[in-house]
């Protein structure tokens, strides 16, 4: 979850100001933390899944850089991004995919998985504090979404698993 | 669903596969979970019976999938969602975790926002997704668990 000084539309990292996600690990597992069983409930046939949460407490990374490179700042061809120490901070949001645009089986052996999916609108209200900042979101809209799918798949050692997940 | 890690038989179908799997390519996985929560602080929901079973000394923790994307030049275990636009033949992994089946969710909305802190209206971006199923850990016990992508 990026917060940019640009115009709306924009995600430009020189312009990043807040950068909230759980940190990675040794393991490299991407920016993935538990949730509380009932955070998130799934209406697959109906094309529908929300995920809440509230007061969740993620590292505000400051940038994509520096959330990457766990705070060593990154110099790139085209731009330079200071080292800068994530601090702690808290996020509230509300995820909803729904509206059915199109479903498919896909199994995509080059990348171990398979499974039945769904493209679909979304849509998101969220807010995050921290000492000193504040945000809050606009309200949902779906015009807002460039892409959401979800799925019912199976994948690494479970690609060849005959039982349904 | 049961609150604790599942059995397997080492003689089933999918125990074989699991059994084989592990032999070949984790020999050497590292925990991660609960410490790195720890350390930041982070306050979440564990399944039960995280360090028990055949992995002993590894968390419950998930693995992360083998694939990625490089933003920025560094690699990442995680693909960007497909654009609205790509048909879904073209979808790339959506989940985080692998050895993972269940249900998966994954989106990117820009929008605006308010902070009292700025005058002008911010702009955010979010990549936001879940998974929520049965995986086998790090610790090579069946777990089952939701998890947000943040």
């Amino acid at each position: 979850m990026d917060i940019f000084t640009g115009p709306v539309g924009s995600a430009s990292t020189p312009q990043q100001i807040h950068d909230y996600a759980p940190e990675i690990p040794p393991s490299g597992l991407f920016w993935t933390m538990p949730l509380h069983p009932d955070s998130v409930r799934v209406e697959f046939n109906s094309a529908r899944a929300f995920m809440h949460a509230e007061s969740l407490s993620v590292p505000d990374a400051h940038d994509l850089a520096n959330s990457l490179t766990h705070g060593q700042g990154i110099v790139t061809p085209t731009f330079t991004i200071p080292p800068i120490a994530p601090v702690p901070a808290a996020v509230s949001f509300d995820v909803e995919w729904s509206g059915e645009i199109s479903r498919e089986t896909v199994v995509n052996e080059a990348q171990n998985f398979r499974g039945e999916f769904i493209k679909t609108g979304s849509t998101m209200k969220w807010s995050s504090i921290q000492d000193g900042f504040s945000f809050e979101s606009e309200d949902p809209d779906p015009a807002r979404n460039l892409g959401a799918t979800i799925g019912r798949e199976r994948n690494g050692v479970f690609f060849d698993d005959p039982n349904d997940a | 669903m049961p609150d604790r890690p599942l059995s397997l038989s080492r003689h089933s179908f999918l125990g074989r596969k699991i059994s084989r799997h592990f032999r070949e390519f984790h020999k050497d996985r590292r925990r991660f979970l609960t410490s790195a929560a720890g350390a930041a602080g982070l306050a979440f929901w564990l399944p039960d019976g995280a360090n028990a079973g055949q992995g002993k000394g590894k968390g419950a923790a998930p693995k992360p999938i083998a694939g990625g994307a490089m933003p920025l030049g560094i690699f990442i275990h995680h693909f960007p969602v497909l654009p609205t636009a790509t048909p879904l033949s073209a979808l790339n992994e959506p989940s985080q975790i692998t050895d993972f089946k269940g249900y998966v969710g994954l989106n990117r909305i820009r929008g605006g926002g308010t902070s009292p802190q700025f005058a002008q209206t911010l702009a955010f971006q979010a990549d936001m997704g879940f998974m929520k199923g049965q995986f086998i850990a790090e610790d090579g016990n069946l777990h089952q668990g939701v998890f947000g992508f943040i």
